[in-house]
C-alpha cells in the first residue's frame, strides 16, 4: 500500500450512512467538497441534452409501441354478440346451479364460509356493473392471501378490474393461481379470458362480469379454507367459454362456433413479457441477478446468492 | 414530474398520449443514459432505446406512483445491462437490428459538445473503474435514478443494510482515488 493510498484510506474511514447520504443527494460537508464534485460530475452525465429530432422521432416510436400494445389489451373491435334475454336468463340458472354445487363444496370445507358465501349471494344478486366489481375485486383481494407472489400478480390485476380489463385481469388471475389450482384451471381461465376479450358492452358483457365475480369467489373461498380444486376451477371457467361460443338459443355465431375458434387474446403476454431477462411488471416480484459480492453479502440472503447463468 | 397529476400522466402514456411519452421521455432517457454509460454499457444509446421500447410495450400494466415507476424504469435498464453483457460474452460483434439502429439515440453531437462529453465521461469512467461493479452498481443506481437504498436494494437483489455497505465503501474508494491523484 502506498502512502497516498494510506491517506485516503484514513481520511475516507469516517465515512457514515448518514454522510454518505448526504454526500449523494449533494448535501456535501466542507471537507469533502472534493468527493461531493466529483458526484456533481457523475450526475451531470444524466443531464445531457437530447436533441429535439430525436426526442420527437422516438416519442413517435413509443407511442406506437404504447398504442399496439394498449389494443391488444381492448376487445377485438367490430363482433357484437347479442343474447336473447330468455337464453340468457336460462343459461344464467344452469350456471347458478353448477356454481351452488361447487361452492357448497368448497364452502363446507372452508373457516370463511359466512363471509365468502354471503359474497357470493351479493353478487348473485347485484345488477349494477360496479357492485359486480366489487365482488371481483374482494375476490382479488382474498387470493392473495398467504400467497406470497401470487399477491403481488393480483395487485395488477387489481388495476385491471378497476379498468374494466376484465379479460387481462383473468388472465393475470390465471398466472396467480396455478400453483394453488393447478395447470389445468390456470389454462381454463386463460382461455376465459380469451373470450371475455371478445365481449362486446351489453348483455352478455354484464353476464361475464357476474361470472367472472362468482369464479373468483370459488377460488378465493377455496385459498381461504382447505385448497382449490382445480378440475372445479377449470369447469366454471369453461362455462363461461361455451356459453359465450354459442349465440342466441343455442345458436352457432359465425367465428365463435367454439372457444377455441376465438383467436388467442395477448393479455397474457402483455402482463408477461417474453425477454431475454424477465422485466418487472410492478408489483410483480421481481429476482434481478446479483453481480459477484465483494463481502457485503449476507450469506444466509438467498437473495444476494449468484443464480447459475447469471452474470 | 410532479406527483400530483401523476395518475393522469401515467394514464395518458397507458393510452399512447404523445405529450404523456414526451415528458416521461425528457425526464428519464437522459437519467437512464447516464446510469448505462456509469455502469460501462457498450451500446448505450442502443440500450436506452431497447429498454423505453419495453417501458412503451409493459406501461399498461404498471401500477404506481411516479417514485416506483423510476424505479421500474431502472429495473428494466438493469436487466437490459445484463442481456447486453450475456449477448457480448456470446457473440462479442453480433450488430444491431435495423429498427435499433434507426432508435439509436443521437445526442447532441457537435464538434465542441462532444469532445467536452467524452473527456469527462472518460475522466467519471476512469474513477468508476477503481470501484468494483457491487459497488459501482449501487452508487450510479442511486445517483442517476435517484432512487431509496430500499429501491436499489431490491433492483440489485441485496439487503438494505449491503446496499449501505456498498455505498460507503464505494464513496470511500472514490475519495482514496481522489486523494491518490486521479486527475479529475
Amino acid at each position: 500500500m502506498s502512502l497516498s493510498d494510506g491517506y485516503g484510506h484514513e481520511m475516507a474511514a469516517r465515512i457514515t450512512d448518514e454522510q454518505a447520504e448526504a454526500i449523494l443527494r449533494g448535501d456535501v460537508p466542507g471537507e469533502r467538497a472534493e468527493l461531493g464534485d466529483l458526484i456533481s460530475r457523475i450526475r451531470a452525465l444524466g443531464e445531457l441534452p437530447i436533441e429535439p429530432a430525436v426526442i420527437e422521432r422516438h416519442v413517435s416510436m413509443l407511442v406506437r409501441e404504447a398504442a399496439i400494445s394498449a389494443g391488444d389489451r381492448r376487445p377485438e373491435p367490430g363482433f357484437v354478440h347479442r343474447r336473447l334475454p330468455e337464453a340468457r336468463n336460462r343459461r344464467s340458472i344452469v350456471f347458478s346451479s353448477l356454481l351452488s354445487s361447487l361452492l357448497g363444496k368448497v364452502l363446507a370445507a372452508s373457516v370463511a364460509v359466512a363471509a365468502v358465501g354471503g359474497g357470493i349471494g351479493y353478487v348473485a344478486g347485484c345488477g349494477g356493473v360496479g357492485d359486480v366489481l366489487y365482488g371481483v375485486d374482494r375476490a382479488f383481494e382474498a387470493v392473495g392471501i398467504g400467497r406470497g407472489g401470487a399477491a403481488e400478480r393480483i395487485e395488477e390485476a387489481k388495476a385491471l378490474v378497476a379498468e374494466e380489463r376484465l379479460a387481462e385481469a383473468v388472465a393475470t388471475a390465471g398466472e396467480a393461481v396455478e400453483a394453488a389450482a393447478g395447470a389445468e384451471a390456470a389454462e381454463a381461465l386463460r382461455e376465459a379470458a380469451s373470450t371475455i376479450a371478445a365481449v362486446e358492452d351489453g348483455d352478455a358483457a354484464e353476464i361475464t362480469r357476474e361470472r367472472v365475480a362468482a369464479l373468483l369467489e370459488v377460488i378465493a373461498a377455496g385459498i381461504e379454507g382447505d385448497g382449490v380444486v382445480g378440475s372445479d376451477v377449470a369447469e366454471l371457467a369453461r362455462s363461461i367459454g361455451r356459453d359465450r361460443g354459442r349465440g342466441p338459443e343455442g345458436v352457432q355465431l359465425p367465428d365463435q362456433a367454439k372457444p377455441s375458434a376465438v383467436p388467442p387474446s395477448s393479455a397474457a403476454s402483455d402482463v408477461t413479457p417474453e425477454t431475454p431477462t424477465e422485466d418487472p411488471v410492478p408489483p410483480v416480484e421481481t429476482t434481478p441477478a446479483p453481480e459477484a459480492d465483494t463481502g457485503d453479502v449476507d450469506p444466509s440472503n438467498p437473495a444476494t446468492t449468484v443464480p447459475a447463468g447469471r452474470p | 414530474m410532479d406527483a400530483s397529476p401523476w395518475h393522469a400522466l401515467l394514464a395518458a402514456a397507458q393510452n399512447g398520449a404523445g405529450w404523456a411519452w414526451e415528458r416521461i421521455y425528457r425526464e428519464l432517457a437522459p437519467k437512464v443514459r447516464g446510469y448505462l454509460i456509469g455502469r460501462g454499457a457498450q451500446d448505450p444509446d442502443g440500450l436506452v432505446g431497447d429498454v423505453f421500447l419495453q417501458v412503451a410495450r409493459n406501461i399498461g400494466t404498471f401500477v404506481g406512483d411516479e417514485s416506483s415507476f423510476r424505479s421500474w424504469v431502472f429495473t428494466i435498464a438493469h436487466h437490459r445491462l445484463i442481456d447486453e453483457r450475456r449477448r457480448r460474452s456470446r457473440r462479442p460483434t453480433e450488430p444491431l437490428p435495423a429498427d435499433l439502429e434507426e432508435a439509436a439515440y443521437g445526442y447532441d453531437q457537435s464538434a465542441e459538445a462532444a469532445a467536452m462529453v467524452k473527456v469527462a465521461t472518460d475522466e467519471i469512467l476512469e474513477l468508476l473503474g477503481g470501484l468494483t461493479d457491487d459497488q459501482r452498481e449501487v452508487l450510479v443506481l442511486r445517483i442517476f435514478g435517484d432512487l431509496t437504498v430500499d429501491q436499489v436494494a431490491e433492483i440489485v437483489g441485496r439487503r438494505p443494510g449491503a446496499v449501505k455497505a456498498l455505498q460507503r465503501r464505494g464513496l470511500r474508494a472514490l475519495e482514496r482515488r481522489l486523494k491518490g491523484g486521479v486527475p479529475l
